[in-house]
């Protein structure tokens, strides 16, 4: 699986990053990808809307107990992270965490697949929206927590690298060169 | 010298880490004991760990220092006008931390073995003794009487720049910095050098240099400590450390003359 | 192995068949081509219409790169775009990775046998111009495909 494009999308839809790792893929127009993250927003909603019936009967029924251990993602190993204490930023070694971990997206969108492509979506507890988008077309629930690990680990990037720079602005275009280049270690490193 | 200087910004426990972990600025580098008996006072750990009991275990977040860096950063950015200014006025901010700090770290060099002591009574007093205005206002206790000798002052521009190398750099960034040059060109130039630089490890290379902070801090100390000087940062990436930071320190000329006259 | 709902569309954007059922247990609980579903379909037709674009868009090639499943945290859609412009989709909890092969044969033993092969009920459901810009409300009732479907995806609905 070799991660093609990563988009991250601000709370309001707006796209503030977006990453081609893969010379092949294809090029699209920063306007069709401006486009591409406010459908995304929209859709993420429709999504947590259709819910079925028989699951919002049944939903109900169910203990607290029992929800949380179905959204919990599993861990799925270091990903390739580098056991280096430089590249941790803030996070403690040996890796960025090690444990299972809940979603915070519990019915909006979260995986899409096509004839050539998936799309992950992993949804932070404030509205960002991480996407990637991966050259193989895989339907298995594996691939799904290891792409929301991989999207979890980009969100830590993003806290380091993005956040605590004095120079960004927040909700707007992200241009940080610490955050670019980690973000590709990262992803060579898968 | 170990290099983990990281502090916890997620919620996991440093309970079982047990060696030197965590950064605070205002106490500096703790030193995590494996177990709760005190060990035998060992004079070369008072250098680096501050002696108040109660402080040993206190840690701040790195992540709530960068953010607190980034505040002072854009506050200083949105009150100037140009790049220099806002260098300068980051300079302004470390210069009195650097005064401050030749103070204590000079005075911590001084004391001895005994004055732990004095830090455990004061502290378990003050536990049992509170709103009598309890900490020992007896002479006996005073922090004074353990101290013998107080440590010299550096007068060698050598002597006060292996201070910085070493203590100042282990206090504040816990690891000493990584190099320490004299330049072969100008006499009066000295090089320290840090591949991993604490504070801006999260802030790209930007057109605003933002460890003249750490500038500041290292000017405040050689200026109170009679060395006047001026102190510049610069981004020299170099193999896979790219954001190794050259603080290049130049003295005025008459440290040049009083050090030839010394000999 | 669950199954919520199975939805039809034809090439016109109108749900022409439409099977929820809503109790896990029972597999004759549940509505078939209800009025209150009316929304419930105009909105998974929004959501697959906006992915099927952006399929399109990042499409390596010139083939045609048509959606398959979409996701959440609840449930999974399963998608068959059909060159005649059907889609068929089925919702299932996430344990179902892939119904493909379930909605291949909907397609060519169900709906083409009942519906496409039969030359006394309709083929194209919209007949007014109104019907074809995606007002359409026309359904398949044809009690041969409706019992075709049950008979097929009743087993699944309480495994």
């Amino acid at each position: 699986m070799a991660i093609q494009t990563v988009l991250i999308i601000n709370k309001s839809g707006g796209l503030v990053y977006q990453r081609d790792f893969l010379a092949s893929s294809t090029k699209l127009s920063s306007n069709d990808y401006l486009i591409l993250a406010g459908t995304l927003q929209g859709v993420t909603a429709i999504a947590s809307q259709v819910t079925p019936k028989a699951l919002q009967i049944s939903g109900s029924n169910l203990s607290k107990a029992a929800n949380e251990t179905e959204y919990s993602i599993p861990y799925a190993g270091p990903l390739g992270v580098k056991d280096q204490k430089e590249d941790m930023g803030s996070f403690l070694p040996p890796d960025y965490f090690t444990d299972s971990f809940a979603s915070w997206s519990k019915s909006g969108l979260k995986h899409v697949t096509t004839d050539q492509f998936s799309l992950f979506l992993y949804q932070s507890m404030t509205g960002m929206k991480f996407v990637a988008i991966s050259t193989q077309s895989s339907t298995s629930n594996m691939a799904v927590s290891f792409a929301e690990n991989f999207l979890r680990k980009a969100y830590c990037l993003y806290a380091d690298f993005v956040m605590k720079n004095p120079f960004y602005e927040p909700e707007m275009p992200i241009r940080c060169e610490l955050f670019d280049k980690k973000l590709t270690e990262f992803v060579q490193h898968l | 010298m170990t290099q983990k200087i990281i502090s916890p910004s997620t919620s996991v426990t440093q309970a079982a880490s047990t060696a030197s972990t965590g950064y605070d600025y205002t106490i500096g580098p703790q030193q995590t004991l494996p177990n709760e008996q005190p060990p035998p006072v060992l004079a070369s750990r008072l250098y680096n760990e501050s002696l108040h009991a109660k402080a040993r275990k206190a840690q701040v977040s790195l992540s709530a220092f960068a953010f607190l860096f980034q505040e002072m950063i854009s506050q200083t950015r949105k009150s100037s006008k140009s790049v220099a200014e806002i260098e300068s006025k980051l300079r302004g901010l470390g210069y009195p931390i650097g005064i401050r700090l030749l103070e204590l770290l000079n005075f911590r060099s001084s004391l001895t073995p005994g004055s732990r002591a004095f830090f455990n009574k004061a502290s378990s007093m003050s536990g049992s003794a509170q709103g009598s205005n309890g900490v020992s206002t007896q002479q006996e206790d005073s922090l004074a009487s353990t101290i013998t000798t107080m440590k010299r002052r550096d007068l060698r521009v050598l002597d006060i720049l292996q201070f910085i190398h070493g203590t100042v750099w282990q206090y504040l960034f816990d690891h000493v910095s990584d190099d320490l040059v004299k330049s072969s060109e100008r006499e009066n130039e000295y090089m320290i050098i840090d591949n991993l630089p604490l504070l801006t490890q999260f802030i790209g290379n930007n057109n605003v240099q933002c460890d003249s902070f750490v500038c500041g801090i290292i000017e405040g100390i050689l200026d109170s400590a009679c060395f006047p000087c001026s102190v510049t940062a610069h981004c020299m990436p170099e193999d896979k450390f790219d954001r190794r930071v050259v603080y290049l320190i130049k003295f005025d000329k008459d440290v040049l003359e009083r050090e030839a006259l010394r000999f | 192995m669950t199954i919520y709902s199975l939805w039809i569309f034809d090439r016109h954007c109108n749900c022409i068949f439409d099977r929820e059922w809503t109790l896990k247990s029972n597999q004759a609980s549940g509505t078939t081509n209800s009025k209150q579903n009316e929304d419930t379909a105009k909105l998974i037709y929004g959501m697959v219409f906006s992915l099927r674009s952006i399929a399109q868009k990042l499409s390596r090639n010139e083939s045609r790169n048509e959606i398959r499943t979409i996701a959440t945290g609840k449930y999974r859609a399963h998608i068959l775009c059909t060159a005649t412009g059907l889609w068929f989709v089925i919702l299932s909890d996430l344990k179902q990775e892939d119904l493909s092969h379930v909605l291949r044969y909907i397609y060519s033993e169900i709906y083409v046998n009942y519906v496409a092969n039969n030359w006394l009920g309709p083929i194209d459901f919209a007949e007014t111009e109104q019907e074809k810009r995606g007002q359409g409300t026309r359904k398949i009732t044809n009690r041969n495909f409706v019992r075709g479907i049950e008979q097929f995806l009743s087993p699944m609905v309480t495994r």
